[in-house]
This record gives C-alpha cells, structure tokens and sequence, in this order.
C-alpha cells in the first residue's frame, strides 16, 4: 500500500510538473505586457489541471481556486494560457476563475484583445476571452467576428457565421440579391453547423440558386439495408446478428449479401433468413427513413451497409442521428453505441471518432426499433455522415456499395 | 419558569434551529430554490402587485438581458438574483448570472462549456434546471449534467462533469430535474435511457457521497428534501411507477412505495406531508416512525407543472383550469377556468395578492381562493416567452423569461 501511495505521489508531482512546463511555455508564447508569472501562480494552475473523474484533485484545486481569484485582472491571460493541454473539466475550472480575477480592478480589454487575436493560443481559451470581451462590451462583437469565418475556433466561428447570415438575411430584403447570395455562399462554404448551412441553403434556393444540403454535409442517402431481426421487448440490442458478427470479423459484408433480395442468415431461430434490400433517400437533410422499407415493422432490428471511397486518409469523426437505439461500426470496429429510443433526434446527435484509409471504406449501422404505439414513437430512420476533427464535412468521392 | 420546562423549551429550540440548518435557512427576503421552500410555490408572505404589463413597464422595477436563454426559476438570495442560461452552437454556453436586486444590473456572469450533452428540444433549455442554493453557495445543474458551485461573488468553489464520469447519461429532450439541497448534500436525479443514477453529492467538496441506479427511463421531476420523524433528512424520489425516500447523507433507500407517479410535474412538501402527483396524486404523511399513503386521488392531477400547498388547500395547474384540492383527504374543492391562459409550464404561485399561473406566451392570470369557489382578479401581461417558475419575495416577483430577467413591484 505504502509503494502504491508513493508510486502515486510520484506520478502526480511528474504530472504537476509537466504542467507546470506546460503552462510556463504558454505563457512564453502570450505576446503581452503581462509580469513574469510568480511561481506560485503557475503552481496553482497546475493543481487545477488536475482535478478528474469524480472530484479527484477537488479539495486542492479549490483552495488553489481561491488563491487565484485574488489575482490581479492583468493575471487573466496566464490563466487562460493554461487552458493549454487541459482536460475539458479542467478547462471549465479556469474560464470561471479567468472570469472572476478578470473582475478584479480594471477590466483587461487590451490583454483579452491580445489573447484573443493570437490564433496559436488554445481554441477554448480564445473563445472565453471572446465572450469576457463581448460580455464587457457588446459593441465590441462585430469587431471581434469580423474575419473569424475561418476561426479555428468551432464557437468563434460559429459566432462569425451566424453573424454573417444575419447580414445574408438584411440584404436579402434590399435589392442586391447578387450580395447576398455572395454572403449565404460564404455560409455555405465556411460553415461547420449544419443548421447555418440549411439555412443559407434555403435562402439561396428562394433566390434561385440551387445547392444540395445533403452532398454539401457528407450525407449519406445510399445503402443496402439488411433485416429485420429480432427486438423482442427490446431485448436484443446487445445481439450480435450475422450482419454485425461478420462485419466485425471480415470488415466488409460478403459480396454476395450486397444484392436485392440477396438471402442472409436471420440469426434466430424463429426466423431464419432475412433479406437485402436498397434503401435510398432523398431528402435534403439526409434522413434515410427505413420504415416504408421495412413495413413499419416494430420491436425490430435492421442494419444499413455502404462502402464509399475518400481519396487520402484522415482521423475522422462519424456523426449519427437516429431516434431509435443504434449502433455504428466503420471499417470493421465499434466507434458508437446508444441504447435510446424516441427521446430526441438531430443530425450529429452521436460522434464517434474513427480513420478512414485511402480507396475503399466501409460502415455498418445497426438501427433498433421498439413497440411503443404513441403516434410520436414510430419514426424508424437516421442521419450519417463523417466530417474531419474540425467539423469540415467529409464528402464521399463516390459510393461503391450500393452502386448507384 | 421551572427548569424541567427550560430545560425542554431549550432542547426544542435548539432543536428547531439545528432542523433549520439542516434544511436551507429560509430568510422570509429570500428564494433559494425550484419553487421556494418545500418545493411549495407558497409565498403567502409576498404581495406583489396583480396587474402589471412587462412590454408598457407597469409595475415593472427593472428588466435586464440575460446571457441567453434559460428556463430554469430564478433564486433571489440577499442583494442577488441569480439565473442560469445558455447560448452558443448547439446551447454548449452555459452560464450562471447574479444581478443586483435593487437595480438590476449584472453583478457578474461565469461561463462554462458543456462537457455532456447539450442538445434539448427546442422547447427546453441546457439551462432548464433550477439552481439551488444554501444561502451562501449556488449550485448550478445543467442539462448537459455540468454541475457548478460558486460563491455568492462568483468564485469558484468546484465543478463537476457529471457526464464524464458518466458517458451514457443525458436525454436529448432535456435532463431538466432540478438539483435539490439538504444538510450539506446536493441531490441530482439524473434518470434517463442510458446510465440513470442518482447522486449525493457533498456540497462542500464536490464528492459523492452516494450514487443510486436509477430506473433506466426518461424523469424529469426533482427530488424533495424533507424531514423525517427521527429528525434526520431524507429526498424523495418519484418514477413512473414508485415513489423512493432516501436517506439523504448515506443514500439509503429508507421506504419505497408503488405509485403511477407523473414524470414532469414534480412533488411538493408541506411538512409532515408530501404530495405526489401522478396519475393518481399520492399524498404521503411523514410520521414519527414511519411514512404512510394518506390517500391517493386520480381526480386531483396536474398538466407538466407541480403542486402548491398553502394552509389547507392544494393547487394544481392543468392548462387553461387551476384546481384547489382539500391536503386532508385530495377532495376537489373547485375549479377555476384562466382566460387567455394556454400551454403552461411554469408552476403556479400562491401569493397574498393571489395565485398567479403564468403561460409559456407570457400570459397571467391572478386567481382568488373565495373558499369554495375563486375567481380571476388579474390578467397580467409578461409579453414574451416564460417557461421558468418565478419567484415571489416581500413585495416582488422575479420572472426568469426566456431572454430576461424582470422585477415586478408596484410602481411607487
């Protein structure tokens, strides 16, 4: 017990003092007028970079909480410096102690400004010297936005978007039509949220220009769907049917199954083969409705298969909406799981990170149905799509399985 | 007085101090939380005025922006009012705000980023559920199940990621069950398809002291703190099919009782009784040695909003009707039709200028409890999106609309 303890002790004042390099080679970088960090500052950002899963590190992260939130307000950058590195609890720590010894004396707009400006700087810690910003001086938003349609920052440039959009939206009314479809194409093309391109999209349709939403997202419309199985009470989530046993053997379905009214084995013995069947979609938001498919069928499961080409590899994310129970595999392993039914949908509702390979690519969606009979409960359907780490959209090249 | 009598008078004062400290200590000038104490909605101590109109100004003290859109009630604790909010792509901004009491204006604002789910339905909010506060602390939930402590000046006392240490928890409707506070213990009830548990957690240091598996379904309400008769505390819990008192330090299931309870609208505690809605209203009596079902009324229920209790009289919104029930036996007294009153979602509020119900489009109507019957003496106009359960203090209301918040007092 003695060695654990010190073994412990010992990763734990490594792991102090990498991020105490950590934050002081941040600090290095900030381009301000700020003092030299006192050694004790820098230490007690450090403690705060430790706080984990269930309040580990709690009790001396708050009296280092509350050293700091006496700290001078020209401080403020060396705390959002440490945001550097730091886990998503710990980040929550410092933008509220940033935001409290911001509050002390003068407020520290040009050292914000400063911090804000510099791209290099962590995108979280950017975007909370944004909103310190704007929260001191709303006038001083469009200012800040103005160019921020590339942020690297997802809610910096969200904000830039929507800013945009709203000025789309003003000229739309005036007689520039030509400007304002200039402006709904920048949303269009600079826009990481899917609800800001929807939105252009549809303004640049009422001004007679045609973009289809769902190619400009990745959307998948194509696959052969595979079933039913069954979900008897809900039951068999966890079972692992021919469509997904194999998968995850061979990463790709057996050539012969990729076929309508190809015959697969049904997995249970109340039903013992199933059929393939084309499911193609085309609504402009990439809902693949698998209902009309299926007949409406419930306490059911059917898998959605396509193979799709992306010309060079990349660490991406795949993005679901599915109002039922679902489960997704890319090239051959599990990257998501969610065992709910009709309590909510939307596109990206569920990520899982994933790597997509040069040439061929293959993904797997395991979408449940249950027997609720409220009118509300009966869609059957779902969104997919990749995009990159920074939520640019991963178009497909093109779609092998099932061949257009 | 002889001493025997001192001496018990004594021990019942202290006693009596000791419960008060264990529940939250509530200064007649305060709110601290989801619908008042006992989650009660009775403010019969408060009059604010009955006509006002938020759009014109009358009666309006101050209104102030909020940093966006919350839902969640606001708590009034000494010179502060408090709200939550969110904003940003997909609600990920969430925010705690204190503004001054007096004037309105922001005292300060701490902004997180959700670290679970942030998306609701359009109807909900991340920021749905109320704060909750022990008059000197804030404790913030959020739908993304951030939980967040600060000072009464903001400062950070610790922040928990509840869904980090719990990835398949979350509700993309909302997670809206309030946090709920007693004898140092945060309570929150965060059922769901997922992982559904209930935890105790510390409100000093931010650890959990007991987690509870929970019935793996959609529950929106929020538990109640109450006192048992061996005088310790304890939080009630509903589901859809059982009512749970917890013993509120260790998490111990101390009763459970069957009941078709209701998942939105949640219970109310008029101490020794709690009041369970549902399919059929349960009211429980707390004895000294045991929790007993009082009676069980499928006739006295309400629609999304909770139940208020003052004296002798339950209140129950159902849309456009508020109904008045009788606490001993959950007899229907009355039956009051609201003008201009439609979807409701905000729980009434028994104040003694009257019982304000207030729609989700900003419409009021003010009723008057005549005994056996009642009648709308007020119509009082919000003018925009409130879905929040206000908070009535002294000679105020303080209305936490979608966008704002808004002090109403007569204009002097």
């Amino acid at each position: 017990m003695f060695r654990q303890n010190e073994y412990a002790s010992g990763e734990m004042l490594r792991s102090i003092a990498f991020s105490l390099l950590a934050i002081g080679l941040a600090c290095f970088r900030l381009n301000t007028t700020q003092a030299q960090d006192a050694p004790s500052l820098l230490a007690d950002l450090a403690v705060i970079k430790q706080v984990g899963p269930d309040a580990a590190g709690f009790e001396a992260a708050t009296l280092a909480a509350k050293r700091l939130s006496a700290e001078p307000s020209s401080s403020v950058a060396s705390l959002l410096a440490s945001m550097t590195d730091a886990s998503p609890l710990a980040k929550n720590w410092l933008r509220i102690v940033a935001a409290d010894v911001a509050d002390n004396g003068n407020f520290p707009s040009d050292i914000l400004l400063a911090f804000f400006s510099d791209r290099s700087q962590d995108t979280d810690a950017r975007h909370a010297a944004y909103q310190m910003l704007v929260v001191h001086d709303p006038s001083s938003k469009a200012k800040l936005l103005a160019g921020a349609t590339d942020d690297p920052s997802l809610p910096i440039r969200h904000q830039s978007i929507a800013m945009i959009l709203d000025e789309a939206n003003q000229v739309k009314e005036t007689d520039d039509k030509d400007r304002a479809k200039e402006l709904f194409r920048l949303v269009v093309s600079q826009g990481r949220n899917p609800d800001q391109l929807q939105a252009a999209v549809k303004a640049l349709d009422v001004l007679g220009e045609k973009i289809e939403l769902a190619d400009e997202l990745g959307l998948i419309r194509r696959y052969w769907a595979i079933g039913t199985y069954e979900n008897t009470n809900s039951g068999n989530f966890a079972t692992a049917y021919p469509p997904e046993k194999v998968y995850a053997e061979k990463g790709r379905l057996p050539e012969a199954w990729l076929a309508a009214n190809a015959v697969i084995p049904g997995g249970l013995e109340s039903k013992k083969t199933v059929n393939t069947k084309l499911v193609v979609s085309d609504d402009s938001f990439g809902v693949v409705n698998i209902n009309p498919t299926f007949e409406n069928a419930k306490d059911v499961i059917a898998y959605c298969y396509v193979e799709f080409t992306v010309p060079e590899a990349i660490e991406a994310v795949a993005k679901l909406g599915s109002i039922t129970a679902s489960k997704v595999w890319v090239n051959g392993k599990e990257v998501m799981a969610n065992e709910v039914y009709h309590s909510g949908s939307r596109i990206d509702q569920y990520i899982g990170d994933c790597q997509l390979v040069p040439g061929v690519n293959s993904a797997l969606i395991k979408i449940c149905q249950n027997a609720q009979t409220e009118p509300w409960a009966q869609d059957w359907q779902f969104q997919f799509r990749f995009s990159d780490q920074f939520g640019a959209a991963i178009k497909p090249a093109a779609i092998v399985q099932p061949a257009p | 007085m002889p001493s025997m009598y001192r001496s018990t008078h004594l021990r019942l004062l202290v006693a009596s101090l000791a419960m008060a400290l264990m529940l939250n200590v509530y200064a007649e000038s305060d709110w601290l939380a989801f619908r008042g104490e006992g989650g009660r909605g009775d403010a019969s101590q408060a009059s604010p005025p009955s006509d006002f109109d938020v759009v014109s100004g009358k009666n309006v003290a101050w209104k102030t922006a909020t940093t966006g859109r919350g839902i969640g009630g606001p708590l009034v604790i000494g010179d502060l009012v408090v709200v939550t909010g969110n904003d940003g792509e997909d609600q990920r901004d969430i925010h705690i705000e204190a503004f001054d009491r007096e004037t309105g204006e922001r005292r300060w604002l701490r902004s997180l980023r959700s670290t679970g789910r942030p998306f609701t339905h359009p109807t909900s909010a991340n920021a749905s559920p109320s704060p909750v506060s022990d008059g000197v602390r804030i404790f913030a939930l959020f739908s993304s199940c951030d939980l967040v402590c600060v000072d009464l000046n903001g400062q950070l006392q610790w922040v928990r990621g509840l869904a980090l240490d719990h990835p398949k928890t979350g509700n993309d409707i909302s997670m809206s069950s309030s946090p709920a506070l007693v004898d140092g213990v945060v309570c929150v009830q965060l059922e769901n398809q997922g992982d559904s548990f209930a935890a105790g957690i510390d409100a000093e240091t931010g650890k959990t002291l007991w987690m509870l598996d929970r019935p793996r379904d959609s529950n929106w309400t929020t538990p109640q703190p109450v006192e048992l008769g061996n005088g310790s505390v304890a939080f009630v819990m509903q589901d859809s099919s059982s009512i749970s008192i917890i013993n509120a330090r260790t998490g111990e299931l101390l009763y459970k009782f069957d009941a078709k309870c209701d998942t939105t609208a949640s219970s109310t505690y008029a101490p020794p009784m709690i009041f369970v809605p549902g399919d059929e209203t349960t009211a429980l009596r707390i004895n000294s040695t045991s929790v007993e079902v009082l009676w069980q009324n499928n006739r006295l229920r309400p629609q999304r909003c909770s139940p208020v209790v003052h004296a002798e009289r339950i209140y129950m919104g159902k849309g456009s009707v508020l109904i008045a029930g009788n606490v001993g036996d959950g007899e229907v007294i009355w039956q009051q039709r609201l003008p201009g009153i439609n979807t409701v979602w905000a729980s009434p509020l028994y104040t003694a200028s009257g019982i304000f119900v207030f729609d989700a489009a900003g419409n009021v109507a003010v009723v008057k409890d005549n005994g056996d019957d009642a009648e709308v003496i007020g119509e009082p106009k919000i003018g925009e999106a409130i879905l929040a359960t206000p908070a009535a203090v002294g000679d105020s209301l303080y209305l936490r609309t979608d966008l704002a918040v808004v002090r109403i007092k007569q204009s002097s």
